[in-house]
């Protein structure tokens, strides 16, 4: 049962079918892990917040090693001037505190690897992948997958935003895992050089942060799509969706 | 209708035009042609690049042994990782 001071605070998203007070509660009581605090991160884990996830038996872990950069200001929309130089995870923590104190905030200020990820996405309901690298993106996936848990991705670079939501063998789907699209393709590393538009970022937060909040209201039931490839371009507004099948004898999903 | 290029297709009687739909865009080729020999004819960078096939994402190492067919939807784009 929901006591009167949620209602007030969430009675905006109460009144959608996708969530309700049986979907609110789950958000309560869900555990979501968002990797990178940057701009994907900072703002999904502000919606996180705000839709009041992890605020009843649940948590939300922030997990970054890096520090706050002027140079982020214009995309990582959670930060500003009197974090300069402060860690992401205890600016972000800051804020987010005075955001919903409800939430119960768990950061771990170290960047994720192979060795620290397991015990990062153990136990969590959903992982959020909100790194900038693929390299990173590449042992998240392989973590998440180990440990079947469902994974959503999301990035941005240029005028363009792309997103997939992975059920990393949590469900009936036959999709294909970020190794699969990745590992025959030889990727740029250094996207800093590329350059990014702050609400084209922005614009692939909010899509990854529905995505994970539809799920985590409704957890399987929801609508969303799984193992479909979401490209987005900024600048005619269009998304183009692609089904991204297993690739045979793929090393880590199959 | 361009006769040049219709009479250079005559000679090769083996070769067939196709119509594929490249991001969009209607193209014609000559068939057969497989993923990888369209990345090639048109010079595409390969570098993050990944191909949807109608609809369908293909991996790189099957580019070679997918061949094109008449009305066929072909989605190049790059790969981001960016955050
Ligand atoms: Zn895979």
């Amino acid at each position: 049962m929901l006591n009167k001071d949620d209602i007030r605070r969430y009675s905006r998203q109460l009144l959608l079918e996708e969530i309700d007070e049986d979907g609110q509660q789950n958000l309560f009581n869900a555990h979501a892990v968002v990797i990178g605090l940057g701009g994907l991160g900072s703002l999904v884990a502000r919606f996180l917040v705000g839709a009041g996830v992890g605020a009843g038996a649940g948590s939300l872990t922030l997990v970054d090693g890096d520090v706050v950069d002027v140079s982020n200001l214009h995309r990582q929309a959670s930060f500003n001037e009197t974090y300069l130089g402060d860690l992401k995870t205890r600016a972000l923590h800051c804020e987010l505190n005075k955001v919903n104190p409800a939430v119960n905030l768990a950061i771990k200020s170290q960047f994720a690897d192979e060795t620290n990820l397991p015990d990062i996405v153990s136990a969590a309901t959903c992982v959020i992948d909100c790194t900038d690298s693929i390299s990173t993106r590449m042992e998240i996936n392989r973590a998440c997958v180990k440990a079947q848990i469902p994974l959503f991705i999301t990035a941005a670079s240029g005028l363009s935003w792309q997103s997939v939501n992975l059920p990393c063998g949590d469900s009936e789907t036959s999709c294909g895992c970020y190794h699969c699209l990745v590992s025959q393709i030889k990727v740029d590393e250094n996207c800093s050089s590329h350059g990014i538009l702050g609400p084209v970022v922005g614009m692939a937060a909010c899509h990854q942060a529905t995505q994970a909040l539809l799920f985590l209201a409704k957890r399987h039931l929801t609508k969303i799509q799984w193992g479909e490839y979401i490209v987005g371009n900024a600048i005619n507004g269009t998304t183009n969706s692609f089904h991204l099948p297993p690739l045979p004898n793929c090393e880590v999903c199959q | 209708m361009n006769h040049t290029s219709d009479s250079h297709i005559s000679i090769e009687n083996s070769r067939q035009r196709i119509e594929l739909v490249v991001n969009g865009e209607n193209k014609t080729y000559l068939s057969p042609i497989t993923l990888l020999e369209l990345v090639m004819r048109d010079a595409l960078r390969q570098e993050g690049t990944a191909i949807a096939y109608n609809q369908s994402i293909v991996s790189r190492c099957q580019w070679s042994n997918t061949h094109l067919k008449d009305g066929d939807q072909i989605d190049i784009f790059t790969l981001v990782a960016g955050g």
